[in-house]
């Protein structure tokens, strides 16, 4: 199929589609193809010709919304395009559209958007998972080749879960976030969520690399695609027997299985520890407010985004700011709450030690294997509004996941082979070897078809 | 003024091309409104800082180092964020580093610390209008301990310290760049902290008043409130800040995005090795060398630009005669005409050889005060000047002098039989020969010697 | 967390909360902070900072971003191409 039947069999599903995944529509979309495609024909095309990607609406592209899935940024066109953007461009993938996510990436669920909930293309009754929702959705339900999604604590992992696709979170440092507008800077990390590992792989290879509009990457870039077949022969599999605290039963029983898979690949499975896991979600929680509380501090109503004016300047951005939704409002306010002089000691001193007592642990347990392995959440995707009204409830979702962000290791969430609801089984690596986790990742998918 | 104790912070503008976490230009000066913007300074959802420009970095610390600082070495020195919402700081939070140098010392002044920061943008807040050009421009903060005991100390302290900038060369050289908050205490009561003075003299200004002000609320038993106020050019007085900024909690974070800077010894003895002569050494070295007095020395050094041109124009004429006119006639001049010397453009080619004609005696101290008057508007060969405005060529004073003695017998005749008008009359008769260019008060000097 | 200490809290973040807001999120985040109050029970070590440290930009170039126009056309307000916002008080 030419690139533009295709283009325009997507936009057909997707204004089709009842599930809420697509916030806005790239305009030039079939221009953009027809143009790909000559470059195609012509044999002259970039690495990503052929692929329609979906982006996450909380990474910027040029000329196009960039919502957050919030009121406060619903009319905001983003001047300038995000380095990932910028890269996938040059290498001639297409951008069909932007998609639904939680409000500025806050929640685990899809349902926090101001557009509406996302729903699960598996079970339209249940959610997504998020806060990538529209990503995962949109490759789950195909109306999208693939897509880039953001995990500050599980954000693109959680719904790759929930919704039966290939997600995968860089280590910290690998992939530039200009342009990715902030949860929590030391814990975010833009990914690919695609249908299979090595879309992932490429996807990786064109977007890493040091840039220097973000400082925090620094390495040259990589090439993954060849590892992704790769043998796994020897590799020693570590499995966490504490990721499996509290899981549903058919997940322990299904990632359990899938383990078997990649021993008869030939990896070597051990068992290994890591106790901090309990207090994994308040650290990750206790870090991400702080974080979060100052990177929303530039939604004043002044310089761009909703404005309602007030008696004076203070009141004008208070009240701009009520166009932020609930779940925002909350991690602004306890994300100020504990870093306030009162009470700062008590709570963001002690988060920032928590993490790196996790980190630690974390390391501890790589040196003793290659990867870890476990679950990707505890349970299979929830019942639209059965945790949106506690948020503890829904907090304690990220428990296997908040470890990898707070550690800054690369964590890759892969699809079960299951019938009924998807469930995904995740591997860490240490920090740089996210070609282990791929070349693992191959095998089990692989081997499981 | 008993128990009075002053502290300031200095804000100085760095001389760098590009902004301190972008590649924005800083001559915002001349850019229309909001056009030196990127996403970095505008604080665009998604943007990152980039990587901290290098050269922000040595300039504070060769200035750090000027000031007899410790510098930070070896130790992880943060940039944090400050946060506080205001419609010209578009990000929420501005980003300032730790502290760069600490314990320095100048002229007897502690230095409490040295640090880098992002300027905010511009509020016209009377208008309610915000021009992003200059967000994110690097400037140095400089603090001192609260060791001044008068107005006038301040601000004595602080020409000294512009002059050091002034010999760096790492700052903006545009006038106004330089931001003033001043803190004051009396009888270590309350500190009231007075906000963005922009000129020394305000400086003084703003401080008088705050201790009258402060001295009447203690003589009438009331107290003084610990807060933040603002001077008033126009009234010449201080009112408090609505903002109560002695309140706020900026909630200090080290910023996610910039990992920490580490400075190398071997970074700053390679910036040390940089520093230019010091006012204080070159004023001892003009001292020693060209015998010049204290206070001329002083006064000189204070301009790194005259002091490099008197060194030079004294290759060529006496260097005593060369500093009187340094710091006398050629310095009247330019305050009169509110002119630097750097300004004026004069050269010192020119000034040497105006100077030259004067120490050999062509031309009277009243010429070459007319002809410096033209030079410095504009600058030209002396000689010209002197020829277009007339002022040459009677030669030397006392030879034109002579001549109208000898020729005029009966008027000095007058003259020695006690007729006073005859004097006038014969430093009339000079003045005609002269056109007006002789100094009268040296005629009458001259003449009284011969006659 | 009782009401002040909710009001006091938004005053600093700058958000306006309703009466009803002000009463849910006091009792949320009482339920949230017992729970993460499970981290004051941990015994947790010090660890040696990660050596890392900044990468300095050499490169002074000034870069055109032509983009200025478009940031100005997400203001909410502007005049003569400032943006316009309440007026201020010393």
């Amino acid at each position: 199929m030419k690139l533009n039947e295709k283009v325009n069999s997507y936009l057909a599903n997707i204004s089709k589609s009842k599930l809420n995944a697509f916030i806005s529509i790239n305009k030039h979309a079939e221009n953009d193809a027809e143009r790909i495609q000559k470059k195609i024909d012509a044999g002259k095309a970039g690495r990503l010709a052929g692929y329609v990607f979906s982006i996450k609406d909380n990474i910027a592209v040029s000329g196009m919304r960039l919502t957050c899935a919030s009121k406060m940024l619903e009319n905001y066109i983003s001047p300038y395009d995000a380095t990932v953007v910028k890269r996938i461009i040059a290498e001639d993938g297409l951008i069909i559209g932007k998609v639904n996510m939680d409000e500025f990436a806050c929640g685990a669920s899809g349902e926090t958007s101001y557009f509406g909930p996302t729903l699960n293309p598996h079970d339209t009754g249940r959610v997504p998972g998020g806060s990538s929702a529209g990503s995962a959705t949109s490759v789950a339900a195909g109306l999208s080749d693939v897509s880039l999604g953001s995990d500050t604590g599980g954000s693109i992992r959680c719904p790759a879960s929930f919704c039966g696709v290939f997600g995968f979170k860089p280590t910290y440092g690998t992939v530039s976030r200009y342009g990715l507008v902030d949860m929590a800077m030391s814990l975010d990390q833009i990914g690919p969520v695609t249908k299979n590992v090595s879309d992932a792989a490429l996807i990786l290879s064109v977007i890493n690399g040091s840039d220097k509009m973000d400082n925090t990457v620094t390495g040259t870039q990589q090439d993954y695609t060849k590892f992704v077949k790769q043998k796994i022969t020897g590799v020693k599999i570590g499995v966490v027997e504490e990721f499996f605290e509290g899981c549903e039963h058919a997940i322990e029983k299904n990632v359990r299985d899938g383990i078997e898979i990649l021993k008869n690949e030939g990896a070597n499975i051990v068992k290994v520890s890591v106790p901090k896991t309990a207090i994994a979600v308040p650290t990750y929680y206790l870090n991400m407010f702080a974080e979060f509380s100052s990177a929303m501090q530039k939604f004043d109503g002044l310089k761009y985004g909703f404005r309602k004016d007030g008696k004076d300047i203070n009141d004008t951005v208070a009240e701009s700011r009520s166009a932020l939704g609930e779940e925002v409002k909350r991690r602004i306010l306890l994300g100020t709450y504990i870093t306030m002089k009162e009470f700062r000691g008590k709570w963001y001193s002690t988060a920032l030690k928590a993490r790196e007592t996790i980190r630690h642990e974390m390391i501890q347990a790589l040196k003793k294997c290659d990867l870890l392995i476990g679950p990707t959440m505890p349970f299979t995707a929830f019942k639209l509004g059965e945790k949106i009204k506690d948020p503890v409830e829904m907090y304690l979702a990220d428990i296997l996941t908040v470890s990898a962000n707070l550690s800054g290791l690369p964590a890759a969430s892969i699809p079960l082979n299951v019938s009924g609801l998807p469930i995904g089984m995740q591997l860490h690596a240490n920090a740089g070897e996210e070609v282990k986790i791929l070349a693992a990742a191959a095998a089990y998918e692989g081997a499981s078809k | 003024m008993k128990g009075v104790k002053i502290g300031l912070e200095i804000h100085e503008q760095l001389d760098t091309e590009s902004k301190l976490f972008c590649s924005c230009p800083t001559d915002y000066r001349d850019a229309e409104p909001n056009k030196s913007i990127c996403p970095v300074c505008t604080g665009q959802p998604g943007s990152k800082p980039f990587g901290l420009n290098e050269k922000a970095l040595n300039a504070v610390i060769k200035i750090a180092i000027a000031l007899n600082c410790k510098i930070i070495v070896g130790k992880p020195v943060q940039v944090r964020r400050k946060h506080y919402i205001y419609p010209d700081l578009p990000s929420g939070y501005q980003r300032t580093s730790e502290s760069i140098g600490v314990e320095g010392e100048l002229n007897n002044v502690q230095i409490h610390e040295v640090h880098l920061e992002e300027d905010p943008g511009r509020f016209f807040l009377r208008e309610g209008l915000v021009d992003l050009n200059r967000s994110g421009t690097p400037l140095i903060e400089i603090t001192t301990d609260p060791v001044f005991d008068s107005p006038p100390h301040a601000r004595e302290w602080l020409e000294k310290l512009a002059s050091i900038l002034d010999y760096l060369n790492v700052t903006k050289k545009e006038e106004g760049t330089m931001r003033i908050d001043a803190n004051i205490s009396l009888n270590n009561g309350n500190k009231v902290e007075i906000k963005n003075i922009n000129s020394f003299r305000n400086v003084e200004k703003a401080l008088s008043f705050e201790i009258t002000r402060q001295e009447d609320l203690i003589r009438r038993n009331q107290t003084v409130e610990r807060e933040t106020r603002h001077f008033d050019e126009k009234m010449i007085l201080t009112s408090p800040s609505r903002k109560k900024e002695t309140e706020e909690d900026y909630r200090h974070m080290p910023d996610p995005d910039i990992p920490p800077l580490l400075i190398k010894k071997e970074l700053v003895e390679k910036i040390k090795k940089t520093l230019p002569e010091l006012p204080q050494s070159k004023a001892a070295r003009f001292v020693k060398l060209y015998k010049l007095s204290g206070q001329n020395a002083e006064n000189i050094v204070s301009d790194p630009y005259a002091a490099d041109m008197f060194e030079n124009v004294s290759k060529f004429v006496n260097p005593i005669l060369a500093s009187n006119w340094f710091v006398g006639q050629l310095k009247k001049t330019l305050n009169y005409n509110n002119m630097t010397l750097r300004g004026s453009k004069i050269t010192e080619k020119q000034l040497a050889a105006l100077l030259k004609m004067l120490e050999k005696g062509k031309i009277t101290e009243r010429a070459a005060e007319l002809a410096l008057r033209e030079m410095v508007l504009r600058p030209a060969d002396p000689k010209k000047i002197i020829e277009n405005l007339g002022l040459l060529e009677f030669g030397d004073l006392n030879t034109i002098i002579k001549e109208i003695l000898d020729k005029n017998e009966k008027a000095v005749n007058d003259y020695k039989t006690g007729r006073k008008e005859a004097f006038e009359y014969l430093v009339g008769q000079v003045m005609k020969i002269t056109k007006g260019s002789a100094d009268p008060e040296e005629i009458r000097r001259l003449l009284k010697r011969r006659l | 967390m009782d009401k002040d200490t909710i009001k006091k809290v938004a005053d600093v973040a700058r958000l306006n909360l309703t009466d009803e807001e002000i009463s849910d999120f006091s009792r949320d985040f009482d339920g949230i902070l017992e729970q993460f109050s499970e981290l004051h029970k941990e015994k947790l070590e010090e660890f040696e900072e990660e050596e890392k440290s900044a990468v300095l930009r050499k490169d002074e170039s000034v870069l055109d971003f032509t983009v200025s126009e478009k940031i100005l056309d997400n203001a909410p307000d502007k005049e003569n191409k400032l943006y316009k916002v309440p007026k201020g008080s010393k």
